[in-house]
């Protein structure tokens, strides 16, 4: 490890090193992975090397049943894409998959995607590009959304599979041959902007072995969302005892302040909560609110919670943000007087009912809901109003496309 | 007012400059009462050691790297005298809340109880190891100002001897050990009082002295694109330095949470020559996210940005063999060869841990690059 350093013995003969450190050293290696060597494969789980044979699988899908490997025995060729709902270069790749699926169909190939993750280890601030977690039943949400109709199975349980595949990232897809031999591993294509892609790595495979031919190139990297193992360490415990050590607090505003809430001058996408403590709907939602909170705010995104109570029942409204761990920015109307506050806000609605609103830079109504709210259509919302720079390119248009087509459908909900 | 303070601050200046004589507890004096929390999260008081015949306390810390040489010597004593009614108790003196970036230079972790759990975790260190550092009472009752240093008490808890461990050297004087035998068979001891050398105990000069490091923020922040050629030679580590390259994105969750520690880790080891490049691969439309991320951290090393959206093209000028995802972190020797590498969210303690086995060895202390290579942890 230290090799480079050739002062190294000398300094050990001045220092009486114990002897249980000594033993312990010999054993094992110095820290790191490195060696002193060039860059090492994924180390964490290795890469299924080409020539392998499928590993079998017997993995629950969106559909409700189970897949296994040799349900796919009749298909000429096996592509595995290991994909998943959180990852934004995943969602880019969803479109492209779908293609893959539709155009070798017909010619003998079978497809398959695994989602690799737990929901339990991926944290809330993972999840700023999505409306769900990476858990089957969020799966299912997802294709029905987005239409997906290929299978789409479940490994996050234990991960066997993906550690067998030793799936680095999603996206990545591996190609077996009629013999079930791995015969492409890696990328799908080489630019995650499909406008910008030059080189078809899974086509030209895909192509090459229906043709009989040699696969031009065997193993690419895969560019994406690392597979968030089980084996390592995912913060997600402390994450939440962070978010409850969080401070909550809550300020009273006049009709001004709550005219500029409303005329949103910020560059952010505003989400604002209505609320009362003494509306039972406020309540049931305000958690939701708060996750969606927690899964945004490193975004161009803010919440703010504007409470309709009386200033007098101020202790009853901490006590209840205290409860919920609201660290978002929390305002409470300073008079008695409810015309005056819905005359600042500009529109009346029934203050025994939550009002909920997504406001663009700008003062843009995008959402706008009295009573009980569907979190993932405002999410959808949200997630189809931040800005792209300072994201993500193409998750601005992935939401709005999703959007746009339920909206299509007649619908608000998958 | 101002001439007595300025009095006193001339005399501690003296003491300190003489070195020899600091106001340490008397030989003769009683041991001082204390109950303090330990690593095993219970509290531990003087009464418990009342059976002892020997007691022998050392004040040592976590990133002192003289303390840290010193382990496996208060570990060997604690094993060796066991049997014989001696207790050894090691005592942290340094406040957590002063440890600067600076002070962190040699260690992995910090001086708060956790971090004393994990030294004493990784370092398989049996001895009660208790924590000081939220007032520093009893240290100052001790008088300690550097680590470490040892006070060993007789049976009638008065104290016998005090000062250094041993004098460094394979064969050398053993004090405390000679101490300890010469108590252990009714003598008196040969060397009452020896002289310390060590690390200074952090926090207990005045609160404007421990505030010493740049104000935040009073350094540029900025990111230069970066095409094949420029990853070439980052790859190459022309620096002459060890060099820290963090591969990440705005959109990337775990390289966002993982960028604070990142941040801390250079500014830790930089004293000491650690070199830190962030690498974004985002796309180069996103660079106002990813200049806005790194203003937000007050990242003022250097940071470079994907100069085109050819992602792999870019990724394989680095090296062909670099792995897609991010993060990916790792950490080169001047003559580029990969020392540590972590595909995903890293462990900072290992990294760190790698960091410090492949700075340059300090000749002020000799053997530290040994301690933190040959540490047998994963």
């Amino acid at each position: 490890m230290s090799r480079f350093f050739g002062t190294l013995a000398a300094a050990v003969a001045l220092v009486a090193l114990p002897t249980g450190t000594e033993s312990r050293a010999a054993r094992q290696q110095a820290p790191g992975q490195g060696g002193g060597r060039g860059i090492q494969s994924n180390l964490e789980h290795p890469v299924l090397p080409i020539g392998s044979p499928l590993p079998d699988f017997s993995l629950p899908g969106v559909d409700g049943k189970t897949h296994q490997a040799s349900e796919y025995a009749g298909t000429k060729l096996l592509a595995i894409v290991f994909e998943s709902n959180h990852c934004p270069v995943s969602q880019l790749y969803e479109s492209r998959i779908e293609k893959l699926y539709e155009d070798y169909r017909k010619k003998g190939m079978g497809l398959v995607a695994i989602n690799p993750n737990n929901p339990k280890t991926v944290r809330l601030d993972e999840l700023g590009y999505t409306d769900v977690t990476d858990s089957l039943p969020e799966m299912k949400l997802r294709a029905q959304l987005r239409g997906i109709d290929w299978p789409y199975l479940y490994d996050g349980a234990t991960q066997a599979v993906s550690v067998k595949f030793g799936a680095v990232a999603t996206p990545h897809i591996f190609i077996f041959d009629q013999d079930r031999k791995l015969r492409y591993q890696g990328r799908i294509d080489d630019n995650q902007r499909e406008e910008l892609v030059k080189t078809q790595d899974a086509r030209n495979a895909i192509d090459a072995l229906l043709a009989g031919k040699p696969v031009p190139v065997t193993d690419t990297t895969a560019f994406g969302c690392t597979t968030k193992w089980l084996s390592k360490a995912s913060g997600v415990e402390q994450e939440w005892a962070r978010i409850q050590a969080e401070p909550v607090t809550v300020d009273m505003i006049g009709a001004d302040d709550l005219k500029k809430i409303r005329a949103n001058s910020t560059d952010k996408v505003l989400l604002v909560n209505l609320w009362s403590t003494n509306c039972a709907t406020c309540a049931s939602q305000f958690f939701d609110l708060e996750t969606t909170y927690r899964m945004y705010r490193k975004r161009a995104f803010d919440l703010i919670t504007i409470n309709t109570n009386a200033p007098a029942e101020a202790p009853q409204v901490l006590a209840f943000l205290k409860k919920e761990y609201a660290s978002s920015q929390n305002k409470q109307f300073a008079t008695a007087d409810r015309g005056g506050l819905q005359a600042a806000w500009g529109e009346k609605w029934n203050l025994a009912q939550p009002l909920t609103m997504v406001i663009a830079p700008g003062g843009q109504v995008l959402y706008r809901k009295e009573g009980k709210i569907d979190i993932l259509e405002v999410r959808r919302t949200i997630l189809a109003a931040m800005p792209d720079t300072k994201g993500y390119i193409g998750s601005k248009a992935y939401w709005e496309r999703t959007v746009a087509e339920l909206k299509a459908r007649g619908k608000t909900k998958p | 007012m101002r001439r007595v303070s300025t009095t006193v601050v001339l005399a501690l200046t003296l003491a300190a400059c003489r070195g020899s004589e600091p106001p340490h507890l008397a030989i003769g004096a009683a041991a001082p009462d204390f109950s303090l929390p330990g690593i095993d999260g219970k509290s531990h008081a003087l009464a418990e050691y009342a059976d002892s015949r020997v007691l022998a306390i050392v004040f040592t810390g976590n990133s002192c790297p003289a303390s840290q040489q010193y382990e496996a010597r208060i570990r060997r004593l604690h094993e060796d005298y066991r049997g014989k009614g001696v207790s050894v108790v090691a005592i942290n003196p340094n406040a957590p809340a002063a440890m600067q970036f600076a002070d962190l230079g040699y260690s992995d972790v910090g001086e708060t109880l956790d971090d004393m759990r994990r030294r004493a975790t990784d370092r398989q260190l049996p001895y009660p190891y208790l924590s000081d550092g939220h007032d520093q009472a009893l240290s100052k009752k001790f008088g300690v100002t550097s680590t470490p240093h040892v006070f060993v008490f007789d049976q009638a808890r008065t104290l016998r001897y005090e000062g250094r461990i041993d004098d460094g050297k394979q064969g050398g004087g053993a004090d405390a050990r000679t101490a300890i035998d010469a108590l252990l068979a009714g003598r008196s001891v040969p060397d009452a009082r020896t002289r310390v050398d060590g690390c200074q105990v952090k926090g207990l000069a005045a609160p404007a002295a421990n505030r010493s490091e740049p104000a935040a923020g009073s350094a540029t922040v900025a990111v230069e694109m970066a095409g094949a050629d420029e990853l070439k030679r980052l790859r190459q580590n022309g620096t002459g330095k060890l060099l820290l390259i963090n591969f990440w994105a705005t959109w990337c969750a775990p390289c966002a949470s993982e960028f604070p520690d990142l941040e801390a880790t250079w500014q830790m080891y930089r004293p000491r020559g650690l070199e830190f490049v962030a690498v974004s691969v985002n796309d180069p439309e996103e660079k106002p996210g990813v200049l806005e991320f790194l203003k937000t951290h007050q990242a003022t090393h250097r940071n470079l940005l994907f100069a085109t959206a050819d992602v792999y093209g870019l990724q394989a000028a680095f090296d062909p063999k670099m792995p897609a995802p991010v993060p990916f972190t790792i950490l080169l020797a001047p003559n580029g060869d990969v020392m540590y590498q972590e595909l995903g969210e890293l462990d900072v303690t290992k990294l760190r841990r790698a960091i410090l086995a492949n700075l340059p060895e300090d000749p002020k202390f000799p053997g530290h690059n040994t301690y933190w290579s040959n540490t047998g942890l994963p």
